[in-house]
């Protein structure tokens, strides 16, 4: 059997969720700095998952979350609340990363084969493996895609941006994203065969 | 729309089975669930960069207070940032009960405040004409300290308050 839709997204906010942004957002454009940092501890880590991701050098990625949260922090009163906050913010971090690679010269992807599990260990090897060596084998794979469709597949299925969604962060259409993440997922899965029975 | 087909070889346009998806979900949440290694950092030096962040901001004309008990030259000045004034504004506010700002809009002539306008929503079974006037006093009180009463004339000053929505 077959399936041909993307996987379950992880962390689809809430409408709850969504009116609480709206409120900090509001809150946060009129000054109110704590209500700012409520927004920081709770979008920040997405922020910086992705960008740990995007950039391959972890203080640049610092770095640009602190950019875009500061820039976030200064054009709040522009926030019109017709996007989700977060994605609101996942447009303008994408923006620095994109910024960023055009100031520097093209660094090559970094061709890290995966550590290959034992392939005649006893058992599902998808099962046994530890968590820590699924993630490893997973941060290798994403390595070798192309920075759009990394961009797309940690987007929508780690952070649980819908296809909309991540197509107004990104700048494109809905059909290139659904393209991308159709590319991505098929690239990963190849990457990380053997983990597969 | 994209073409998703690929010539980088067999399978490549084939869609993922169902013992693939689970890999692929496992692996995702694992991603998701972790919390970023140095995220605390960034987040101190967000926090103490959003400090000392100023957004760009009008001058608001002021007047030093009378009753401190010293001496204000002429020629000196007080000057107070329209973010300020909005700030106070949202703190006085939105301490009254069942209204809370959602925009506030300092009224400029020159440097010289002469009113406001609020949106605000109020929580449901409110009175809204109560709430308004409760937020159009609160206002003028709060400029008029802020300011002082040379600088900001509350008697005369208008004040739009907009009820924007009603909320649980």
């Amino acid at each position: 059997m077959v399936v041909t839709t993307s996987s379950r997204p992880r962390a689809r906010a809430s409408a709850q969720d969504r009116r609480d942004d709206v409120a900090l957002a509001r809150a946060a454009a009129l000054g109110d700095r704590r209500a700012f940092e409520e927004i920081v501890t709770r979008h920040g880590p997405s922020l910086t998952r992705y960008a740990q991701r995007a950039v391959s050098d972890r203080g640049e990625a610092e770095d640009l979350v602190q950019e875009a949260l500061v820039a976030a922090w200064r054009s709040l009163d522009r926030f019109d609340g017709r996007s989700a906050l977060r994605t609101w913010l996942f447009g303008i971090l994408a923006h620095k990363i994109a910024s960023a690679r055009r100031r520097r010269s093209a660094v090559p992807v970094e061709d890290e084969r995966l550590d290959r599990p034992v392939e005649d260990g006893p058992g599902d090897p998808v099962r046994h493996a530890s968590d820590t060596e699924l993630r490893a084998a997973l941060e290798a794979a994403l390595r070798t895609l192309p920075e759009r469709q990394r961009s797309v597949w940690v987007l929508v299925e780690v952070e649980g941006l819908s296809q909309p969604e991540v197509a107004e962060v990104l700048r494109t259409t809905p059909d290139a994203v659904r393209g991308q993440l159709f590319r991505a997922r098929r690239s990963l899965v190849e990457e990380m065969r053997q983990w597969r029975t | 729309m994209e073409d998703m087909t690929s010539a980088d070889g067999p399978g490549r346009d084939a869609p993922v089975s169902v013992e693939e998806e689970a890999l692929l979900g496992r692996s995702a949440r694992l991603l998701a669930s972790e919390d970023p290694e140095g995220f605390i950092d960034v987040s101190a030096r967000v926090r103490s960069t959003v400090r000392a962040t100023t957004r760009r901001s009008r001058p608001v004309h002021a007047v030093f207070p009378e009753d401190t008990g010293t001496v204000v030259p002429e020629e000196d000045t007080l000057v107070v940032r329209e973010w300020v004034v909005v700030g106070e504004l949202r703190e006085a506010v939105g301490a009254l009960e069942g209204v809370t700002p959602t925009q506030i809009t300092v009224t400029l002539d020159g440097d010289v405040c002469t009113g406001a306008a609020l949106h605000v929503t109020a929580t449901f079974g409110a009175v809204l004409a109560e709430a308004a006037t409760r937020v159009r006093r609160t206002v003028l009180d709060t400029l008029e300290d802020l300011l002082g009463p040379a600088a900001f004339d509350a008697s005369t000053a208008p004040v739009d308050v907009t009820i924007d929505d009603v909320l649980p």
